[in-house]
């Protein structure tokens, strides 16, 4: 970055700060404290502009721009983000469609990402999308997830980094499996009649040639065998 | 002796819990203290000679003990926030919320129809806690102490069990309570600011009904609230000796201050009120529920020399009606 656009954003005060999250936010810097209202039902965030001593205080105070509680939308965002000394950040941020594909998917890596969080701004949004689903019977909250999170936020609240609760998956073997084996079975045996039917053919043809008789239409078939396949159960 | 014993038992319910904590806490004993403790001596010393406690004497002494409730700070908090009850062992309990007005009305013709409102009712059930604490206590250790030694275990057995079941209660509270809804306040910095705790207060006054509401948490937020604008500025006389005799003030933006200690924590480890919270009350929001009576076993080891002790049937449940009188700042700093 060249030195005069990070002079340029260092002396901003017009940086707009954006809350769309389900919450209520307070947060403050020494001299003055501000309040973000939660966010509409449509979708219309509630902001303020700030400037960068500002944004920086309270970065350096807090995790709502690490965590993506509170979003920064100006034309210079990435490089904002940088100073902050927060790298990459559209893949680091959780934002409100991560936390509700999070809070939707019970797949082993999911729940493996949620064992994972470590503070408490992420967890309680989490927690509280998850409750949201589950109040109006959606059939997407999933009871495994919802273990999940309220275990791991119970862990966090105590104060406990590392988690104890692990994921397995486990193993079954039932009827679906069996019929795979016969199926496997079948189409074996389906080879072998081919093979053999095959063989039967050309020992026909050869016959032919050895008579040197030419194969007439009216001639009676020969009955040929016919194979059963008995499955065994 | 053992006449004498159950002579002071039966006198009146709390008689020996008084003397338990008088005991535990030295203070100055008068001459009817001074006899029960000797009672209490010969017959302790007794068991501690043969380990044969008949009648299960101390099991007795533990359970009256515990059938009583001890008031202070925290007790007090809960009976604010939660109605009482209580049922027998192997019975349950249900309530029924008072529905809420969802009856639509409508501008509309003369004599046509309008779209029906359903009311809503739900059946409720509680949330069921149950707890249980084991010890042990060594015979050689009842022969020294005597009378001292079955005190300490009595006092130290109802506050280990009193105070799990309000970090229990604290606990489910914290939990049923979740972001999205309209009382509670992300703090994102490490203290409460003039923003959240505005918010907390305004919430409370608007749902209340009747009374004051109380905000309660650990000392450290209610110190904090002192130096806020809202406080220092608007400060009466009254407010500043508050501050200047116990170090914290009692009231902010109308509402009473409570605060807990926030270096006396549990056994495991755990605080009674949680860390990084403040709660704030604005009327009931629920029950609070006792089932069935507590049980205390024990048994002899002579292997080891000491007395099994086992609590059990201390067993409780909270049923939120109305979840929308409490409110809370959650601090995520």
């Amino acid at each position: 970055m060249d030195k005069q656009l990070i002079d340029k954003i260092k002396s901003s005060t017009t940086i707009k700060v954006c809350n769309y999250s389900q919450s209520f936010i307070a947060t403050s810097t020494r001299y003055k404290s501000f309040s973000f209202d939660r966010v509409t039902e449509d979708g219309i965030p509630s902001f303020e502009y700030l400037s960068w001593d500002e944004i920086f205080e309270i970065n350096s105070k807090s995790k709502v721009f690490k965590t993506g509680t509170l979003i920064i939308e100006d034309e210079y965002a990435d490089e904002i983000y940088e100073l902050l000394g927060i790298k990459d950040w559209k893949d680091t941020i959780y934002t409100e469609d991560d936390i509700y594909n999070m809070a939707t998917d019970s797949s082993e890596d999911n729940l493996n990402r949620i064992i994972s969080l470590n503070d408490l701004d992420t967890i309680e949004r989490l927690r509280a999308c998850y409750t949201q689903l589950s109040n109006e019977e959606n059939p997407k909250a999933t009871i495994v997830v919802g273990k999940m999170i309220n275990g791991r936020y119970s862990e966090i609240v105590n104060g406990k980094r590392t988690s104890q609760l692990s994921v397995s998956t486990m193993k079954t073997v039932n009827s679906s499996e069996e019929t795979k084996i016969l199926k496997e079975e079948n189409e074996l045996l389906k080879k072998k009649l081919e093979d053999f039917t095959a063989m039967m053919e050309q020992f026909k043809s050869q016959m032919g040639t050895n008579d040197n008789k030419e194969v007439v239409d009216d001639k009676p078939k020969k009955a040929t065998r016919k194979t059963t396949t008995k499955v065994k159960k | 002796m053992a006449k004498e014993l159950s002579a002071i038992l039966n006198e009146s319910p709390t008689r020996f819990v008084e003397w338990a904590s008088k005991v535990t806490l030295h203070k100055e004993l008068n001459n009817d203290d001074k006899e029960v403790s000797q009672s209490v001596d010969a017959w302790a010393k007794e068991i501690g000679r043969t380990g044969h406690d008949a009648n299960h004497e101390i099991s007795a002494m533990i359970t009256k003990a515990i059938t009583l409730e001890t008031v202070d700070n925290a007790s007090a908090v809960i009976s604010r926030m939660f109605e009482d009850g209580s049922i027998n062992e192997f019975d349950d309990y249900t309530a029924e919320v008072e529905p809420k007005n969802t009856i639509k009305v409508y501008e509309g013709g003369r004599g046509g129809n309008v779209d029906r409102s359903f009311i809503d009712h739900k059946l409720l059930k509680p949330t069921w806690v149950n707890l249980t604490a084991e010890t042990d206590i060594s015979l050689a250790q009842i022969r020294k102490g005597g009378f001292k030694t079955i005190a300490k275990l009595v006092a130290d057995i109802n506050e280990a069990l009193e105070n799990k079941k309000v970090s229990k209660i604290f606990e489910i509270l914290d939990k049923s309570m979740t972001t999205g809804m309209a009382g509670v306040i992300t703090e994102a910095t490490s203290k409460p600011t003039e923003a959240s705790a505005d918010a907390l207060a305004l919430y409370l006054n608007d749902v209340l009904e009747g009374g004051t509401p109380l905000m309660f948490g650990q000392n450290k937020y209610m110190q904090t609230l002192a130096k806020l604008a809202g406080a220092t500025s608007f400060g009466s006389d009254a407010l500043k000796d508050a501050y200047n005799q116990n170090g914290f003030i009692n009231s902010y933006a109308g509402c009473e201050l409570l605060g807990f200690s926030g270096q006396k924590k549990l056994p495991s480890g755990e605080f009674i009120v949680p860390d990084k919270k403040i709660f704030g009350i604005g009327g009931t929001v629920g029950k609070c529920i006792t089932r069935g009576s507590t049980n205390t076993l024990q048994e002899t080891d002579i292997n080891s020399e000491k007395i099994h002790i086992k609590v059990n049937g201390y067993q409780f449940g909270i049923l939120f009606t109305d979840l929308s009188k409490v409110g809370k700042i959650a601090i995520n700093g």
